[in-house]
């Protein structure tokens, strides 16, 4: 306490006696700042998933004018075991998309992030272009592509073939279906990752490529033995988060393709609003389809929490 | 072009043209002052090089064309012939800086012992070698090159966006158009499609606006709103709301979450991440039977409660990160001074952590304002939002691309800005705060 303070000090003593008596114990603060959040995180997540656990065990429609009944095991069963309701179908198509998708956005990113790694005039511009697809709406993505890959009025196909109107049909072709919509996810999340590398990449210190270039270590060695190292953990995340978002794949999809043609690009989450919310209403089924969702996530969330806290300490 | 038969479509000449002039112009200056010279006169010759490596480009890719088609798969051979014609080009380039010549007074500064021009442009040891720099130059040139691609399909939209309905429909692709506000003005309107007599009449009325006459080049009169105004208006009601909420209680909790001492703090925290990482289909089953029961299906205040809870997790996190960054000690400070703890919060913590807040604020609106799947389940008209609401107009007969355009447009913009603004948060808040920009 200075001595320009002190004369006020009796004053000001009083006035915190006072506040004593009015201000709430941190203990009661810290309550009232929690509990709001956490009812409404159980009100809108936690109670819904127990509900959505119940009807997954009855056999319910919410159209139909029929009590739930209760049946057991026998919706898991049916996604599970019955070959003619086809959900292993969309399980492969999500699995094959997550795989490619994932796969490919690893390598552009990290081709991307080495590219700007340095910097140079303009590089803040550049990556912040790179970035924008990121932040945009999936389903409005969806469909501006939707356009693009038309093949007449599109520019897609004038792009990338020597004769256009010889090109493909992408969103009515089978195999190019699950493909346009891997481009697109590509199109929108390489920049994801490249933006994880980026920041892995500028933490590397300096003194471990200047050892390397001293020893006349090559450039490739240098990756390999500095680079991709170091940047693995942030890899790591970049790669479960994607994976998760595969599983999740909805907007996209439903945007582009819709799951057509055919069956051939419903993927898990768009067969899941398929069963739920189009048709019969199959509220019991997809609530079981949902949870089994919900456990493949929630395995992979647990990888990549794991692999955050370790990138955390690291 | 050139009355050549290349076998790449125009577009793709201009890119490559546009990129081996790049690199000539970026690396040839390296030389040019490494070697004692005038950098500007390198950029010149840099431009001039380039467009001589761009045309040998060219050629190159039309020579190589025999030899692809022995392999009979147009895609590969296209590839190959760029990858190879690239590889000769830089080649050449690089040959060409065989010719620069060393300036006399380096030479001369050389023979006589004294220091050779010093070199003050990085001061690692091996980023100071021309041949690392002009590799740098080329890496900056692609990455400027692939950014431009990246942006294609945004400017395509954007230019779709006022594009009258037989451009946007031309086939092929017009680059070159008459630019109309008509997508626009049809995204935001409904109309009538008038006959000839009707328009002769319709034309003499007197209380014309703009919009009116642009509608009227393509014979249709405008009756009223369109749904998408009303869309866009439940979007913003909801998305501004459910921000404010759950940025309110976020940074509440997160500031409990940071300075106090809890009981299993880190399975809380854990368990409100989770809830984030649940895709929105798996809870939307058992949520639409609630809000069935409750009355809140398609209604503002149940997206709004549904949005504010999905955008709390992440609020939480996102402030507990910047949060965690204020120091203590000036809390600790202020309640020696005689604050109580809730005006330590407001008065110190919250300007602390007032670029936190906006970045989490934008973060979160802009979370909801792109929100599809929920808003698609749980609405239908009242509370619907634009997002479910743009693909469902293609259904409705002839597509109208242009106003898809114009309606995408409306949700291009608002993220672009907020993109160029956040751009140091962006890696923060893509992460859930885990993971900060160095």
């Amino acid at each position: 306490m200075t001595s320009v303070n002190t004369p006020a000090l009796p004053a000001r003593a009083e006035r915190m006696s006072q506040h004593r008596r009015r201000q709430m114990s941190d203990r009661a603060i810290s309550q009232l700042f929690i509990w709001p959040t956490l009812i409404l995180l159980i009100l809108m997540n936690i109670f819904p998933l127990f509900y959505s656990l119940y009807l997954s065990f009855n056999d319910y429609s919410v159209i139909a004018n029929e009590p739930a009944e209760w049946v057991a095991l026998e919706n898991y069963q049916e996604i599970l075991a019955n070959q003619r309701s086809r959900y292993w179908h969309n399980f492969i198509v999500t699995g094959r998309y997550a795989v490619l998708s994932v796969g490919l956005q690893i390598v552009i990113g990290f081709g991307l992030a080495m590219l700007l790694r340095e910097k140079f005039r303009g590089s803040g511009l550049i990556t912040t272009l790179i970035l924008i697809p990121m932040m945009l709406s999936p389903v409005v993505v969806g469909l501006f592509w939707k356009l693009i890959f038309d093949p007449s009025k599109g520019i897609f196909n004038y792009l990338i073939y020597l004769d256009p109107r010889a090109g493909d049909q992408w969103l009515s072709n089978p195999t190019l279906g699950l493909w346009s919509i891997v481009i697109v996810d590509v199109w929108m999340w390489s920049p994801f990752v490249m933006l994880l590398v980026l920041s892995g990449l500028s933490a590397i210190p300096d003194y471990l490529y200047e050892a390397a270039a001293i020893d006349r270590a090559s450039a490739w060695f240098q990756f390999r033995r500095i680079t991709l190292p170091q940047v693995m953990p942030l890899l790591l995340i970049a790669v479960l988060f994607r994976t998760i978002e595969a599983f999740k794949a909805f907007d996209v999809v439903m945007g582009l393709t819709g799951g057509g043609p055919g069956d051939t690009t419903e993927t898990v989450a768009v067969r899941l609003y398929s069963e739920a919310f189009l048709g019969k209403f199959n509220t019991g089924e997809s609530s079981a389809l949902a949870y089994i969702v919900l456990i493949i996530i929630i395995a992979i969330s647990n990888l990549y929490i794991r692999a955050l806290n370790r990138a955390r300490e690291g | 072009m050139f009355g050549l038969d290349i076998p790449l479509p125009e577009f793709w000449i201009a890119y490559f043209f546009v990129f081996w002039v790049l690199v000539g112009a970026s690396t040839t200056p390296i030389i040019f002052r490494h070697r004692g010279q005038n950098p500007l006169l390198g950029a010149l010759a840099g431009i001039v090089v380039g467009a001589i490596a761009g045309v040998i480009f060219l050629l190159l890719v039309v020579a190589l064309e025999p030899v692809v088609d022995l392999l009979g798969q147009p895609m590969l051979g296209a590839l190959i012939s760029l990858i190879a014609s690239a590889a000769i080009t830089l080649a050449l380039l690089g040959f060409a800086r065989r010719f620069v010549p060393g300036a006399a007074r380096d030479a001369a500064a050389g023979a006589a012992g004294g220091p050779r021009a010093p070199v003050t442009y990085s001061a690692r040891v091996d980023k100071v070698d021309p041949n690392w720099q002009s590799m740098q130059s080329i890496r900056a040139s692609v990455a400027v090159m692939l950014a431009a691609l990246t942006l294609i399909p945004v400017i395509w939209m954007g230019m779709t966006a006022f594009k009258s309905y037989p451009d946007a429909v031309a086939s092929p692709p017009k680059v070159a158009f008459d630019p109309t506000m008509e997508g626009i003005i049809t995204l935001l309107t409904r109309r009538r499609q008038m006959t000839d007599a009707q328009k002769a009449e319709y034309e003499a009325t007197e209380d014309l606006n703009w919009a009116d006459k642009v509608m009227l080049k393509s014979g249709q009169a405008i009756l009223g709103q369109s749904d998408y105004v009303k869309r866009l208006r439940n979007s913003l009601i909801i998305a501004s709301t459910s921000t404010v909420l759950s940025v309110s209680l976020g940074l509440f909790s997160a500031y409990a979450f940071s300075r106090f001492p809890i009981p299993g703090k880190g399975d809380l925290l854990f368990f409100i991440l989770s809830t984030r990482m649940l895709p929105p289909v798996v809870v939307t089953i058992p949520i639409f039977l609630m809000y069935r029961e409750l009355g809140l299906y398609d209604t503002h205040i149940g997206l709004i409660a549904l949005y504010t809870a999905f955008n709390l997790s992440f609020s939480v996190w996102l402030l507990k990160g910047f949060i965690d960054e204020i120091p203590k000690e000036y809390e600790e400070a202020a309640l020696v001074d005689g604050y109580t703890r809730m005006q330590a919060f407001r008065r110190i913590v919250m300007p602390e952590a007032v670029t936190g807040i906006a970045a989490t604020t934008v973060f979160c609106f802009i979370f909801a304002w792109n929100e599809y799947a929920f808003a698609l389940m749980l609405t239908t008209d009242k509370a619907r939002t634009a997002p479910p609401h743009i693909p469902s107009m293609i259904g409705t007969g002839l597509v109208e691309w242009a106003a898809i355009a114009a309606g995408s447009l409306f949700f291009l913009i608002p993220v672009v800005i907020v993109t160029f603004t956040l751009r140091k948060y962006l890696l923060r808040g893509v992460t859930f705060g885990a993971i900060r920009q160095g």
